[in-house]
């Protein structure tokens, strides 16, 4: 067991890093040079312009060196000044948390929600109308894209029946006021959910069918155990087990909604300063919000992994 | 159905054995016009393969050039799904979308499939340490979101139609690399490979044939459903303002540029996801209901 955290600890350190220095040189590789994307024309007149742009972002030295400064800085909690607004990449990226937590927040509860429910609901109903609506429900919520969706909740929700703020840039302070955040990031999140949601719950329909059918089920029947102490806690925990490590992966999905979502929504987190800082080719903000997406990414599949021996007693015992 | 479930799969294990190919392959093409989901699922994506074929005969009105109406016409007898700000047909827009989104889409499946198959197979055979270091990466690059990525692909890049396509490939490489290694370590393990390499056999080119074989059935099947994903990522990148540019119509950029006039003219919203969401459905659909049919064990769970 304790091999086994350890071991969980590790990878989420690997992941952590692998990413970051994945992008790292990736950016540096194909990303181009930001001098010219910041003096444009200028550039070819005044090449010393943009000569001292790079020595001044210590852009023109070795690769390694650049990647050994930010790793220094990195773990110190410094990670770099922005290209173009010169503020520290940390500063700009906590601007940014300040709503892009809750959010994240938000949608992984109510995809762990929504998925549970609707996976739940189709499996112990198995063919009946029930399992129909929660099979179509799951169907459609894997076919409506983030960015779909955040537009149909706000022309409903927000713009036909009034429930809902269009705009989420104003007034997002979820410490000082979290019933108004959850207010106003309730259409986002679900928008952001539905999908990672959706495929949840067909995960676990189809795994929570599948251990139905094992001989154990129908021993555990056959000793007169009531159906729904089978179905839950036979059933449905063994079913966790796929579905769980699921949850970890669909991160990466929730990720790219909340990207989404922040521009539909105008909400000014981390996904929006991440699409900018890609298209004014800001390296050191492009970093940051990656090393976030790194530690959200890892630190819920820690949770995830750790929460795995509870259900699988085989991991346990190693 | 008749017979316990495990008497059922054996005896389906044995006809499917004793069937010739062509026989399973009417086999399958009857088992899912059998299913309504299936068959449901078939027409979708039948329907949009052939209106995206024959586009310029379809559509009613030329995609690009605007001012073929009113700015923002309702939905109504002359214009089907409405007119835009330019006065441009939008079912038009939505017909040329699509024919790009499903060529875009064809493209990145099939690349993603061949560079996670050669990675598969690779990781497979070679083994040990070659087999760690890209399992490793593949996990890693399935860590990193997609759209982040892609982003980051597209924009340095360039918003080329090649770029896009590699792009929306990378994040369904992972899947395949799995599926393409787990058939390439169940194979070596058969006896008749053992066999073959007791007497010096190179048993490569069995392999690969048992591999190809044995993962054909699961790679159409992730492929079809991975066609969903890659409709959904395709429209995503050109949300975003990275896919196709203007003035070519694409449904990502539809949605991006309906998003100011979304309270006066929402028929322009509405029309181009439907669509994305129509295909989506179509493809997932198609891809459940091939699995049912190519895998008897599934066929009771659905």
């Amino acid at each position: 067991m304790g091999a086994y955290v350890v071991r969980r600890l590790a990878w989420a350190l690997v992941v952590t890093v692998g990413v970051t220095t994945l992008v790292f040189f990736l950016i540096r590789a194909i990303g181009g040079d930001p001098a010219l994307i910041r003096y444009g024309e200028m550039a070819r007149e005044h090449p010393e312009l943009a000569e001292e742009f790079r020595r001044q972002h210590g852009l023109d030295k070795p690769l390694v060196e650049q990647y050994w400064v930010f790793v220094n800085g990195a773990v110190r909690g410094d990670l770099g000044n922005s290209l173009y607004s010169g503020q520290p990449a940390f500063d700009i990226l906590k601007r940014g948390l300040g709503v892009t937590v809750p959010l994240a927040i938000m949608s992984l509860t109510f995809t762990v929600l929504i998925g549970m429910t609707l996976g739940m609901t189709g499996a112990f109903n198995h063919r009946t109308w029930l399992d129909g609506v929660a099979s179509i429900a799951s169907l459609v919520g894997v076919a409506l894209p983030s960015f779909y969706l955040a537009m149909l909740l706000l022309l409903t929700g927000g713009l036909w029946l009034g429930w809902f703020p269009i705009i989420g840039s104003l007034g997002i302070d979820a410490l000082g006021d979290p019933l108004g955040t959850a207010h106003s990031l309730f259409l986002p999140s679900l928008a952001v959910a539905m999908y990672s949601a959706a495929s949840i719950s067909r995960m676990l329909r189809s795994s929570t069918l599948e251990e139905l059918r094992r001989p154990y089920v129908l021993v555990a029947r056959a000793k007169g155990l009531p159906s729904s102490v089978v179905k839950t806690r036979h059933a449905l925990r063994n079913a966790l087990i796929p579905t769980v490590t699921l949850i970890g992966l669909h991160v990466a999905d929730l990720i790219s909604g909340l990207i989404f979502v922040e521009v539909v929504f105008t909400l000014p987190g981390v996904g929006r300063l991440f699409l900018e800082a890609v298209s004014s080719r800001d390296y050191i903000v492009i970093q940051a919000a990656v090393f976030f997406f790194a530690i959200s990414f890892s630190l819920v599949n820690l949770i995830t992994d750790l929460l795995y021996p509870l259900l699988n007693p085989k991991v346990r015992l190693e | 159905m008749t017979g316990t479930g495990t008497e059922q799969v054996a005896m389906q294990e044995v006809s499917i054995v004793r069937t010739t190919r062509r026989a399973r392959a009417r086999r399958v093409l009857s088992t899912i016009l059998s299913t309504r989901r299936a068959l449901v699922g078939l027409i979708l994506v039948l329907s949009m393969v052939i209106v995206s074929a024959f586009a310029p005969i379809i559509a009613p009105y030329d995609p690009v050039i605007p001012d073929h109406g009113p700015q923002f016409a309702p939905p109504g007898r002359d214009f089907l799904f409405g007119t835009d700000d330019f006065g441009r047909d939008v079912l038009s827009r939505v017909i040329w979308g699509g024919r790009k989104a499903l060529v875009i889409s064809v493209a990145a499946v099939l690349l993603a499939m061949v560079a996670g198959g050669v990675l598969g197979l690779v990781a497979g055979f070679v083994g040990r340490k070659v087999d760690q270091l890209i399992m490793r990466l593949v996990d890693i690059l399935q860590a990193i979101p997609w759209l982040v990525m892609a982003l980051m692909v597209v924009a340095f890049l360039g918003p080329g139609v090649w770029n896009v396509i590699f792009a929306i490939a990378l994040p369904g490489v992972p899947g395949y690399a799995r599926l393409v290694r787990s058939a390439v370590l169940e194979v070596r393990e058969q006896d008749y490979v053992t066999a073959a390499r007791a007497i010096g056999d190179s048993p490569v080119s069995i392999i690969v044939r048992q591999v190809l074989a044995n993962s054909f059935v699961p790679v159409l099947v992730v492929m079809t459903l991975g066609l969903g994903n890659t409709l959904i990522a395709e429209a995503g990148l050109s949300f975003v303002g990275l896919g196709t540019q203007p003035p070519e119509p694409s449904w990502g950029r539809m949605l991006s540029e309906s998003r100011s006039f979304i309270s006066v003219a929402s028929w322009t919203v509405v029309f181009p996801g439907l669509a994305i969401s129509w295909g989506v459905i179509g493809f997932n659909i198609l891809g459940d209901g091939l699995r049912d049919a190519l895998d008897p064990r599934m066929r009771d769970i659905r």
